[in-house]
């Protein structure tokens, strides 16, 4: 058992290391879906906007919201909750995926994880541009800087590390996994505050006894601070620490447990 | 320093049924088969590798040969630390380096130039290594100013003997190789062969998967023969190829 936790520990450092293979890994994938496209990249961008332009619409006039504070606030939960979804998605499809390459070579299995991560971190921050210069020229604020959430958005993004990593194990083993995650994902996007806010259910006991225990809550708060600026309470930044710290015990017993077996999985 | 030492390693593939894949499936079978000792269905193995013991060192040029399904495969890739064993123990000392699939990651729509730093990367060389082979690579493979062409626009044989030229390139401990590698046209492959000999001379050890009696007669110092798993024999041979 220590000699697998001892690979495991050296399969993370290592995949650390090569960071330059998971840059280029990356963006090889981002250039691949876009070269010889008309639009590029801006064709994500462009599809992400019209939903927020929709959904915005309507839900605006729904909850009677103003558009200046509404459609800001449902771009930054839209594009978090993009990256959320497919990090955890792509990532635990990881392994899968790659699996030729991983029967031929020998690469820290987590080098995968930390590529699906960067490639999403990538695509998001290429979208957060689109979008604050779109509301730039709409003239609404939509980013407010606070250096302060620094922290939490790291542990926010910890927790999705694990979350992935862990998923990439189960999931070589387990092929319903992916499938039962992604149907999972798509109840979590309306049990997550991204086109109703907190504010509007703050008398309704039972929604927020839903939203204490969902823990992609939490996640997705720390992550979007960083567009607005939003410091976590002291019980939020306790709950996404134990969930980091007993994620990253769970993610780890797992991949140390299964380690040698995963190749024999795929 | 290079050197293989394997101790009674054994290597079992699981098998698994549909079923046996599915998580909701191990979940009902959990709350229905219910009783601790319960049959449940494991999954079923195959020996892959059965208790094999070798020793390789400097020097050796080890063929590889066996039906299809004998096992060759495996141990390859239990030297490249892509399998674990299942039982017994293999250390692997000194750089392994791999020629079977020398295409492998090439990205069609990147340029030639751009898969030359994406397949040193994969082969755990730093920027440093692979801007030192650039030049050498782009000459060994002819390709000219195609290099900043996208690899969709070549040839196969010209995507393959960019492979070739990086594959080459490196310096390793233990080479690896799964049959012969042929590239190119005539006038490519005289160039390929003595590259593929250089290469050869120039490692430690070398373990190559073979059907070919030729090829073992004029490579290779040492021939294991592998059955099912085991293995039935090794004896030392005399080398066309004198290192």
């Amino acid at each position: 058992m220590s000699s697998n936790a001892s690979l495991a520990f050296a399969d993370l450092f290592l995949a650390l290391k090569k960071y330059r293979l998971i840059h280029e890994l990356a963006w090889n994938d981002i250039k691949q879906r876009y070269r010889r496209t008309v639009l590029g990249p801006l064709w994500i961008s462009l599809s992400i906007a019209a939903t927020i332009l929709g959904l915005g619409l309507l839900f605006g006039a729904i909850f009677q919201q103003k558009n200046s504070s509404y459609l800001p606030y449902l771009a930054v939960g839209i594009l978090f909750w993009t990256f959320i979804s497919e990090v955890i998605s792509e990532g635990g499809d990881s392994f899968i995926a790659m699996h030729n390459v991983i029967k031929q070579i020998s690469l820290p299995y987590s080098l995968y994880v930390f590529r699906v991560m960067y490639r999403n971190l990538i695509m998001l921050g290429h979208n957060l541009v689109v979008a604050v210069i779109i509301f730039y020229i709409l003239d609404i604020e939509i980013w407010n800087f606070n250096i302060l959430v620094i922290p939490q958005f790291l542990l926010g993004m910890v927790n999705l590390f694990w979350m992935a990593l862990f998923l990439a194990v189960i999931s070589a083993r387990y092929r319903d996994i992916n499938p039962i995650v992604t149907n999972g994902l798509q109840l979590f996007f309306y049990l997550t505050p991204i086109i109703w806010m907190v504010d509007q259910v703050k008398d309704n006991h039972f929604i927020n006894a839903v939203l204490r225990y969902n823990p992609f809550y939490y996640i997705l708060t720390a992550l979007r601070s960083l567009m607005d600026g939003g410091i976590m309470s002291k019980n939020q930044m306790l709950v996404l620490g134990a969930m980091a710290l007993i994620g990253l015990l769970l993610s780890f017993f797992a991949f140390c447990i299964s380690y040698k077996r995963i190749a024999f999985w795929l | 320093m290079a050197k293989i030492i394997l101790k009674n390693m054994s290597v079992s593939f699981p098998i698994f049924s549909w079923h046996g894949r599915s998580i909701k499936h191990e979940i009902v079978s959990y709350a229905v088969g219910g009783m601790i000792g319960s049959k449940r269905n494991r999954p079923t193995c195959v020996d892959a590798l059965s208790n094999a013991t070798l020793e390789i060192n400097n020097g050796d040029r080890v063929a590889l040969v066996g039906h299809n399904g004998s096992g060759k495969t495996t141990l390859l890739r239990a030297i490249s630390k892509i399998y674990y064993p299942t039982s017994g123990e293999i250390e692997v000392y000194g750089k392994v380096h791999s020629l079977i699939d020398i295409m492998l990651g090439v990205d069609f729509e990147a340029t030639g130039r751009e898969n030359i730093y994406l397949r040193g990367l994969l082969m755990g060389l730093s920027k440093k290594e692979i801007e030192s082979y650039e030049e050498e690579i782009i000459a060994f493979s002819e390709l000219d100013e195609f290099i900043d062409l996208p690899i969709r626009m070549y040839s196969s044989g010209m995507a393959v003997r960019l492979a070739f030229s990086i594959a080459t390139v490196v310096e390793s401990d233990i080479l690896i190789m799964d049959e012969w590698l042929s590239v190119g046209d005539a006038e490519f492959r005289a160039k390929a062969q003595a590259k593929l000999q250089e290469v050869i001379s120039r490692t430690k050890i070398l373990v190559i998967a073979t059907h070919d009696p030729s090829l073992v007669e004029q490579v290779c110092n040492r021939k294991i023969h592998l059955e099912h798993g085991k293995v039935i024999s090794d004896e030392r041979l005399d080398s066309a190829l004198v290192n």
